[in-house]
């Protein structure tokens, strides 16, 4: 359910899950033109604002940028990386930003070809991004000095745009990559290619990917072709055939992201303005659709789980919407009961009107969707309860396995041990 | 410091969330991921399942005993949207259901029995309902706090009828007003006071850097000031202290190792139990010196 919205055509990123308060950087779309062919760009950071009611972010800072972005991220190391067109990558020290300082841009680099639509930051080492272009370009960055990038290998041929790249979550060393037809999967280690993912009998155009948070060797890859607009969970140890194709969208899939608070949540996000939630870890044909978590008319091109707070999602759209949706539906309080109010007393109070003529009142709409299995993050593994006479129950997390035991402990607390 | 009486094999066939004792110590009540509530008969060091309560089609997160003046009461609140009162009269039946929530009920919990028959619900929508048994009428009334937490609710606790409220003359023999302490996905802790026919936003206490876990209000017996416990995923626990439960201190009793999910004040008021996801219970008790102190720890 949306609770927040910007009315902006850009692309985002959430702050990482060191920041707090938590933000949103929303940098002007390249290859996008709003109504009045504006050609300013400008990086800027909101506060989600959740305190206030009403669905606006509050804006922290603005900064006018030579560039638009083709794709930000936000590291924890306090840099904010912006990848643009002609090979521009761009780096923002996140601490001068948010200072309104006019000196944020820390460096720049034109090493790349081509838009650099790919990029992502290392899970475990937060100053490794890597980034990827043109020509099947591939560059891994230290953000504390960025003039010597490496390469993770010879480029894949034949060379292609490199469209999605991300690193595994459990082991620091290997990067996936997407192009059009192939995944390919990096060791760093060894400076090469271990694994090339390709489905021959379908006519895939792959682009956005994501890896499992918890199994090392499973990723999920999105299709944007409109004929086969399908994400296929693969499994690197059983690289023949997907473990599972996930059938939803009715139009390409751009951007996917599998949240870490709760592996059993994947978004995917497409050209038929659908944000849809899977649990890719059910292997039955076609897939688990959990929720569809709003529809729209545009092409909604990124989305993403917020790091810190994991119920929420920003997803960024064509036709100037980014959106903060919460996955559990939580309504707004509404305001217009208190404007009627306002308005009947405006009038004398409601006791000097006469009786409203009977809107014939619809039964209250059914409450929205919520995932059918709770979230990880709602479920409550142990507590310590005081109870009459100083006695203590108490309970802990116990192995997830069906059969094992379910132990509740009644404890005494001897509080003054000196006295008895 | 802390020796175990009881050893309860629930049964339930997934994770458990909550355990209660009823007020007299001899019943057991827990819920589970598995949808089901369970009665325990606990009688010296052995126990009896009393009754498996099935109403609810979604994890139950918490349960909660009515005082005994009401009879065998006992509300759970579960993912399914819904909070049940279940009675007992011979058998447990339902007695009442709500199902005012659009989101996932994650606290349940009953007013001080001197208001009466009252019982607090917060959920993943954002609002509390206050929910009122109407003796003349045999009815439930419901007031709701719209908006209460931006993404949800995730605790609730009374303040105590008879509270620290220095400002309230005894002799004038005026209740307290009621109050009622939440904390939510918004990392805020907030105090909700009636004021007639409404509650109020009295007081929102910042200093949580993420999801606040659990809430608990001290019982006032013997304490010269009102206090408040919460604790987050930021893996603190914070002690709010108020002399007049209007301006409050926070001090941080502790940062832990891990997620801190619960916060219990023992019914004297002067010890807090603590436990969180690393399966660690610690005891913490204030000294003179106004400092708290671990005076026990039990990992299992």
């Amino acid at each position: 359910m949306k609770i927040k919205e910007l009315k902006r055509t850009v692309n985002v990123s959430w702050s990482p899950a060191e920041q707090y308060p938590i933000m949103l950087a929303a940098g002007s779309a390249a290859q996008q033109v709003d109504a009045s062919f504006s050609s300013n760009a400008f990086l800027e950071l909101y506060s989600l604002n959740l305190e206030e009611p009403g669905m606006d972010l509050e804006l922290k800072s603005s900064l006018q940028t030579q560039h638009k972005f083709q794709k930000l991220v936000w590291s924890g190391a306090g840099v904010i990386v912006g990848g643009c067109d002609g090979g521009l990558l761009q780096f923002y020290n996140s601490d001068k930003l948010l200072n309104n300082s006019a000196d944020a841009l820390v460096g720049s680099s034109s090493k790349h070809s081509g838009h650099v639509s790919a990029l992502d930051i290392n899970p475990y080492q937060r100053n490794l991004l890597a980034s990827g272009a043109s020509e099947s370009e591939i560059f891994i960055w230290d953000l504390n000095n960025t003039s010597q990038p490496m390469a993770p290998g010879n480029r894949n041929q034949p060379y292609d745009h490199v469209q999605g790249l991300a690193w595994n979550q459990q082991v620091q060393h290997i990067l996936g990559s997407t192009f059009a037809n192939r995944c390919v999967v990096w060791d760093l280690r060894k400076n090469e290619p271990i694994m090339k993912l390709s489905d021959s009998q379908s006519r895939t155009r792959w682009r956005s990917l994501a890896w499992h948070p918890s199994v090392a060797t499973q990723l999920c890859i999105a299709s944007e072709d409109d004929q086969v607009p399908v994400i296929q969970l693969w499994d690197l140890r059983l690289a023949a055939s997907p473990l599972v194709t996930l059938e939803g969208h009715q139009k390409g899939v751009l951007s996917l992201s599998w949240c870490r608070q709760d592996p059993d949540l994947l978004v995917s996000a497409g050209k038929d303005g659908r944000l849809l939630c899977w649990n890719p870890n059910n292997t039955k044909p076609g897939g688990e659709l959990v929720l569809e978590v709003c529809r729209q008319e545009a092409w909604v091109f990124e989305v993403g789980w917020c790091p810190r707070s994991p119920a929420l999602l920003a997803s960024a759209s064509s036709e100037q919407q980014v959106a903060v949706h919460a996955l559990l539906p939580a309504r707004m309080p509404d305001t217009s009961v208190h404007n009627q109010s306002n308005m009947l007393e405006s009038f004398g109070g409601a006791g000097s009107l006469g009786a409203l003529p009977s809107v014939a009142r619809a039964a209250p709409p059914p409450p929205p969707p919520q995932p059918a299995r709770a979230p990880r993050w709602l479920r409550r593994p142990a507590a310590a309860r005081f109870a009459f006479g100083g006695k203590l129950v108490t309970f802990e997390k116990c192995p997830q396995e069906a059969g094992s035991q379910k132990l509740v402990y009644i404890s005494q607390v001897v509080s003054e041990p000196e006295i008895v | 410091m802390i020796s175990v009486l009881n050893t309860i094999d629930t049964g339930h066939e997934d994770m458990i969330h909550d355990a209660e004792l009823d007020y007299y110590g001899l019943r057991l009540a827990t819920c589970s991921s598995d949808n089901s509530v369970k009665i325990y008969d606990i009688k010296s060091g052995t126990q009896t399942l009393a009754a498996d309560l099935k109403g609810h089609f979604g994890p139950v997160w918490q349960i909660a005993w009515a005082h005994p003046k009401y009879g065998n009461l006992l509300a759970s609140c579960s993912y399914d949207r819904k909070v049940i009162i279940w009675k007992e009269s011979g058998e447990w039946t339902k007695l009442y259901e709500y199902t005012g929530h659009e989101s996932s009920v994650n606290s349940v919990a009953w007013a001080p029995a001197e208001y009466g028959l009252i019982l607090a619900c917060c959920s993943s929508d954002g609002s509390i309902s206050i929910i009122t048994y109407n003796q003349d009428g045999g009815n439930w009334d419901v007031k709701k706090i719209p908006g209460a937490h931006a993404i949800g609710v995730n605790s609730i606790s009374w303040c105590p009828a008879i509270s620290a409220d220095l400002n309230l003359d005894p002799l004038s023999n005026k209740e307290a007003p009621k109050r009622i302490v939440s904390g939510g996905c918004d990392n805020l802790i907030k105090i909700w006071r009636e004021q007639g026919d409404q509650w109020v936003e009295e007081n929102r206490l910042e200093m949580h850097m993420d999801w606040v876990r659990d809430v608990a209000w001290a019982p006032s017996l013997g304490l010269q000031h009102s206090m408040i416990a919460s604790c987050s995923q930021d893996k603190r626990v914070v002690i709010w202290t108020s002399d007049d439960n209007v301006s409050w201190t926070p001090t941080i009793l502790n940062t832990f190792d891990d997620v801190v999910w619960s916060v219990s004040w023992s019914l004297t008021g002067n010890i807090l139990a603590v436990s969180g996801g690393d399966n660690k219970v610690s005891l913490w008790r204030e000294n003179a010196d106004g400092q708290w102190l671990c005076i026990s720890e039990v990992a299992k």
